[in-house]
């Protein structure tokens, strides 16, 4: 049986009177990409921000590697590795200035540290000796630069909200790429998407969350073919319907 | 015209239903009262009888700098920061959209009064430095404007080079017939062009225009020159280099250092405050103008840099947080750059006056012994306000609305009277033996409390981080 890095145990979050996560339990297994769907507004971005130690949850247990993620050295010694969408980026320095001064936050050697920066940004086609600040930059590149950033330390678990909203082609082919290499290496991912196809290819498990509660948990291999974007359209609707009938 | 107006009710209508929806009444208030207790205290200083220690001058010269310093404080509580992507928007032309952010950068209402009243009690009771007052008006308008015509000129819809060139022409121009010759003339000469007023405001507009020409250059290059082949100057690189040589310092905090460094120089605003205390060059002989760079360094400084230590980093700070990096070495970072520049500011400028005969060598020597406790003190009411109070930045680089707090001007309040303390304790041991003592001791007690704060303040920052990480990324302001 695969080990499970990060579990989700009845996840809650509310901000006043409103509930952005009701519940929610998941497992992800150690090597794989996991997808976490839903439309806009349904809590994703909450999610991560609970699990990566952003933002403090309400109820329920996250642990991860089976330490709970309350014991927040978990979190500071390297083990997750974030990438949101827009944030956490230094914006007034280089993109280089700004990998190397996370390498050496993360304390990472030198050597290693080149090694790194160097492979990511083969891989991202990432131009290092170029000295325009990231304010810059396209939102591509700040997406990046991002990625790169949420991945130089090589973190157990990485967290990738929305890592393909706003990109081009190219960008997204690379970051598939890196996703790819990573899960090779033995990289666990969580990622949080609206682009159904990229989950489709990219993904094994994925869950689909509407209004803070987990729709259905699934797995790509048993979609036998059907097409993911009508089955989460057909989930969503058939929720609301639901929804409407209860109110 | 009328499309102008337009857009300015427009304006106006967000803001102050803005405002209202955020409970921002209470929040007016409490400005209004701030404003009314500076007011209280600015007339008692103006109409009491002049101190012998103190002359109506050097008295006048730090009122000014209090109101400026605190407009600039006020500011931080609304969301009047205009965002000129929103005119972009609008088909503007190049003069409506001067026009509108003119007025509407210049119309705070508690900061007009502000410097209205405070400069009105301050004409009545020092007449004879109206002209003074005049000429300090004029560059600050120049300043204004210019950066105004500057930043339009700027943005991709008025882009135009030729603007461009003919400011920075001009500005090489009156570099070398009024603001160089003012530096390096002989005191004798350097007086009699004084008494001319034309002179004067030339010599104002001459150092607006070279200081934001400079500014605006250097920003735009990003302080380098683009890597080459052959020799390229690259600034941060040089630092970087600099810093790393340091082996002495523990490597996360000699990056964390840089960065920081590197983060405030990028920092747009930070340039008002240097052209701002360049311009008091103007007036070296007439005031005790060490003692007012010494004010507007530990009282405009902090509350710009410090106060707001983590709105530089703003989206960055997750970095710093999902890091293992001691907390103790982010705050000693940034207390060390900003201490740095304070300390680097002060010699520039007291250098600037020795040349131009407005100090001497003691009096400046003295002043600059006696910054370091000042920094002991006051950096660590800094740090405690930055965790208590963080201020997110917008991208124009004000802080925006829904910062405001009562604790928040409160330990404003008592910064602003321990500075003004530490500033009247300093005048009155110019005169005596017993400053040398006074500094060792008060280092000595200033370090002390150093130390004891950057635990406390550490502590702070691990209860409230969550909330910090949320106001700097999530919150609106």
């Amino acid at each position: 049986m695969s080990q499970v890095i990060l579990e989700v145990t009845n996840l809650s979050k509310s901000y006043e009177d409103i509930h952005v996560l009701k519940s929610i339990s998941f497992n992800v297994e150690k090597g794989k990409c996991f997808g976490v769907l839903g439309p806009n507004g349904a809590g994703k971005t909450t999610l991560f921000s609970i699990i990566s130690g952003i933002l403090n949850k309400n109820e329920g247990e996250i642990s991860i590697n089976g330490k709970s993620i309350s014991h927040e050295a978990q979190l500071k010694h390297g083990k997750i590795g974030i990438l949101f969408n827009d944030i956490g980026i230094y914006e007034k320095l280089t993109a280089s200035e700004f990998l190397r001064f996370l390498g050496v936050m993360y304390d990472l050697p030198e050597e290693r540290l080149e090694e790194r920066i160097r492979y990511i940004s083969n891989i991202l086609k990432l131009d290092l000796s170029n000295r325009t600040l990231i304010e810059k930059y396209s939102t591509g590149m700040k997406k990046k630069i991002a990625f790169a950033a949420a991945v130089i330390h090589s973190p157990d678990l990485l967290l990738l909200d929305e890592p393909f909203e706003s990109v081009d082609a190219i960008v997204t082919h690379n970051i598939k790429e890196l996703i790819r290499s990573y899960i090779k290496e033995g990289g666990t991912i969580l990622i949080a998407s609206h682009i159904l196809q990229i989950i489709e290819e990219i993904c094994d498990d994925f869950i689909i969350i509407d209004k803070g509660k987990v729709l259905l948990k699934s797995n790509v291999k048993e979609l036998n073919g059907i097409n993911l974007e009508q089955y989460f359209v057909d989930i969503i609707s058939h929720q609301e319907v639901a929804d409407e009938k209860t109110y | 015209m009328r499309k102008l107006i337009e857009v300015m009710k427009l304006f106006y209508r967000v803001n102050i239903s803005y405002e209202i929806r955020t409970g921002a009444i209470v929040k007016l208030l409490l400005r209004c009262l701030f404003l009314l207790l500076f007011i209280t205290g600015i007339a008692i200083l103006a109409f009491m009888p002049n101190i012998s220690w103190i002359s109506g001058e050097e008295l006048y010269f730090y009122i000014l700098l209090f109101f400026l310093s605190i407009s600039q404080y006020i500011s931080h509580f609304v969301k009047n920061e205009f965002n000129y992507f929103y005119i972009n928007r609008f088909p503007l032309k190049f003069h409506e959209a001067l026009l509108l952010r003119l007025v509407y950068r210049n119309l705070d209402i508690t900061s007009i009064a502000c410097n209205i009243i405070g400069l009105i009690i301050l004409s009545i009771k020092f007449a004879m430095t109206f002209s003074l007052l005049a000429n300090f008006l004029v560059y600050i308008l120049c300043i204004q404007i210019l950066t105004e015509i500057l930043n339009i000129s700027g943005t991709k819809l008025y882009k135009n080079k030729k603007l461009y060139i003919l400011f920075i022409s001009l500005f090489l121009i009156l570099i070398i017939t009024f603001a160089k010759l003012r530096l390096f003339l002989p005191n004798y000469l350097l007086y009699s062009i004084r008494q001319q007023s034309y002179g004067n405001i030339l010599g104002l507009i001459g150092t607006a225009l070279l200081l934001v020409g400079i500014y605006k250059l250097v920003y735009t290059m990003d302080f380098r020159l683009k890597p080459g082949k052959g020799f390229s100057l690259n600034f941060s690189f040089v630092f970087e280099l600099l810093i790393k040589r340091l082996a002495f310092i523990d490597k996360p905090l000699r990056y964390l250092i840089a960065k920081d460094f590197i983060l405030m120089l990028r920092t747009k605003k930070h340039v008002f405050v240097y052209c701002f205390l360049l311009s008091l060059t103007f007036f070296s002989n007439d005031v005790g103008a060490e003692n007012s760079i010494f004010y507007n360094l530990l009282i405009a400084f902090p509350v710009q840099v410090c106060i707001n230590s983590f709105s530089l980093d703003n989206k960055g700070v997750i970095s710093i947080f999902q890091t293992n990096v001691n907390r103790r070495n982010v705050f000693l970072a940034k207390n060390i750059v900003s201490g740095l520049l304070i300390i680097l500011l002060y010699i520039l400028f007291s250098l600037i006056f020795l040349i131009m005969g407005g100090t001497t060598f003691i009096n400046a020597s003295k002043l600059f012994l006696f910054i370091i406790p000042a920094l002991f003190f006051l950096l660590p009411l800094c740090n405690y306000l930055s965790v208590t109070f963080p201020l997110k930045e917008g991208n124009s680089g004000g802080a925006l609305f829904g910062t405001i707090n009562i604790k928040s001007i409160l330990i404003y309040t008592v910064i602003s009277i321990l500075v003004l303390t530490v500033f009247t304790v300093l005048t009155y041991f110019y005169q005596n033996q017993i400053f040398i003592p006074f500094l060792i001791v008060s280092t000595g007690l200033g370090y002390l409390f150093y130390q004891k704060s950057l635990d406390k303040v550490v502590k702070k920052l691990n209860d409230k981080e969550k909330k910090i990480i949320t106001k700097l990324l999530f919150s609106r302001g």
